[in-house]
């Protein structure tokens, strides 16, 4: 009997290796993009926020659209050589992880090389809302909020393009406008999402209802493949 | 290695409408096995079931001692070749690349065979997949389907868009390669008349049903043509199972659906009647015939 090719790490390490060739393409953008902003916008009498700050909100974005498109460019594919439903499932939950973690890590890396560089190219650049450069537990603080916040924003278009693919347009949209309460619910919970106009909670509220939230979306998305049937 | 399939009372429904209606029947391991039916009889829903690409509604489905769906040994195990010209538009990598790819997927697949199929089948290794003309995207598939070596493949309609000579050229590998490394092929076909030779057992749907299910052969010896004068053919057929006749001038032509007994067969030659052989087709057409047709 041979073993099991398509396990859920070997498809986690398949989609990640993909993924982050995108990621890598979207950043590099946003880098380009913030590099010409960051010259004209900032001089010695006026300074510009920083790269996480400039970025945050099109990462999670970025996030919600790769998540969308699992369906449609992944599943469809492993199906077709042979992977089973439930693999495919903790394969997308462990690359979606990792691909949260990295594009927080490559983002915050980048903001302090550009602050350690600005002084030789006479930017003036500091951190608005997000301020990870002040002590070492503000960092970690930060770096956690926006990793959830990146993998909250996957998990929910993944759901989004679970529901077209699984029940048509109709539920489809419904979905949409479910996925616009979640982001609300997610900017009440991280405070730092551009989704966030509300009061925020206290953190030893708002950090176990962040995993709550995880849970739940990880449990919708699984109810949404466990069974669907492979259109052709 | 190749696997058995044992159906029972399988039911598909769509919103109202039974796409396979109780459907049971065994196909042996280590056979190509036709499944014949028309436009709409359920066998792409039928092919979809057993490859786990959809849950059956009722019944039970066991691939080698196993329920297939959700289970990863014989999923992984299973191939499933449909028409997929439109998929394939989005498919931007080379040929070779693809075909390297799939070795990676699937444990039996032998990457020497398949280059050696692309030779057969002349196709561009160096071309992107969604640049091949639509018979070439059919052959691509039809390699990976043979090249993957799966204990259970499935072709469904798999020669849309190939010529006749790249049919018969597939036709020939499903075979040979059969031959050296049995499996469990099931092939789904119009094309009856040209594909007949392939078989080794039949299994024709009709209207989300089986119709019937048997080896070639005895298929083939059920159906036969007796052709005679009107009266003689009219007393002769009387309590035999017709399925279509023809009347010209004063001979008339039957198709019946039966065994003759030797007293039959007997009976017939004195009375100057012509017993002749149906083919595959000619039955796959009578019996799937509709009433208003």
């Amino acid at each position: 009997m041979s073993s099991i090719i398509l396990s859920p790490k070997k498809i986690a390490r398949l989609l990640f290796m993909e993924q982050v060739k995108w990621t890598m393409w979207f950043l590099s953008f946003m880098f380009v993009i913030y590099i010409v902003v960051v010259s004209f916008a900032s001089g010695p009498h006026s300074s510009f926020i920083d790269l996480t700050n400039f970025s945050n909100g099109s990462s999670g974005i970025y996030m919600l659209v790769i998540g969308i498109l699992t369906t449609s460019s992944f599943f469809y594919y492993y199906m077709q050589q042979g992977a089973a439903r439930k693999n495919f499932f903790l394969g997308t939950i462990i690359s979606s992880v990792l691909i949260a973690i990295t594009i927080t890590v490559i983002l915050i890396l980048l903001t302090f090389i550009l602050q350690f560089i600005s002084g030789w190219v006479g930017w003036n650049i500091h951190g608005q809302e997000v301020d990870f450069t002040s002590s070492f537990s503000a960092f970690i603080y930060i770096f956690v909020k926006l990793a959830l916040m990146h993998l909250i924003y996957f998990l929910i278009g993944w759901m989004i393009g679970l529901t077209f693919y699984r029940l048509g347009w109709l539920y489809g949209l419904l979905s949409i406008a479910c996925s616009i309460i979640l982001l609300t619910i997610t900017g009440i919970l991280i405070d730092i999402t551009h989704f966030s106009f509300f009061t925020s909670l206290p953190a030893f509220i708002a950090t176990p209802l962040t995993i709550v939230l995880i849970v739940l979306l990880f449990g919708v998305n699984y109810r949404l493949i466990k069974d669907v049937t492979v259109k052709i | 290695m190749s696997y058995a399939i044992e159906a029972k009372e399988v039911s598909v429904q769509y919103k109202g409408f039974t796409a396979i209606d109780q459907v049971s029947f065994q196909l042996q391991a280590g056979k190509i096995h036709g499944l014949l039916g028309r436009n709409g009889a359920g066998k792409t829903t039928l092919l979809s079931v057993l490859s786990a690409f959809r849950k059956a509604d009722a019944g039970s489905l066991i691939i080698d001692g196993e329920n297939p769906f959700e289970n990863p040994r014989i999923m992984q195990d299973t191939v499933f070749i449909f028409d997929q010209q439109k998929d394939l538009e989005y498919t931007y990598d080379k040929v070779d690349e693809m075909l390297k790819e799939m070795a990676y997927f699937r444990p039996n697949f032998d990457e020497a065979y398949a280059f050696e199929l692309v030779k057969k089948f002349k196709l561009p290794l160096n071309k992107k997949v969604n640049q091949l003309s639509k018979g070439k995207k059919s052959a691509f598939q039809a390699i990976i389907g043979l090249a993957s070596r799966a204990p259970l493949t499935i072709f469904d309609e798999a020669y849309v868009g190939m010529d006749a000579p790249t049919r018969e050229i597939f036709y020939k590998e499903i075979l040979n390669d059969q031959e050296v490394y049995p499996r469990t092929i099931i092939f789904s076909t119009h094309l009856v008349s040209e594909a007949d030779y392939l078989f080794d057992e039949v299994l024709m749907i009709h209207n989300g049903k089986v119709l019937l299910q048997d080896t070639n052969e005895q298929v083939i010896s059920k159906g036969f043509s007796l052709t005679g004068s009107l009266e003689q053919i009219d007393a002769f057929s009387k309590d035999l199972d017709v399925l279509n006749s023809q009347v010209l001038g004063g001979t008339k032509s039957v198709t019946v659906y039966g065994e003759l007994s030797e007293k039959q067969r007997n009976a017939a030659n004195q009375a100057g009647i012509e017993i002749g052989v149906l083919s595959l087709h000619d039955l796959f057409v009578h019996l799937t015939k509709e009433e208003d047709e």
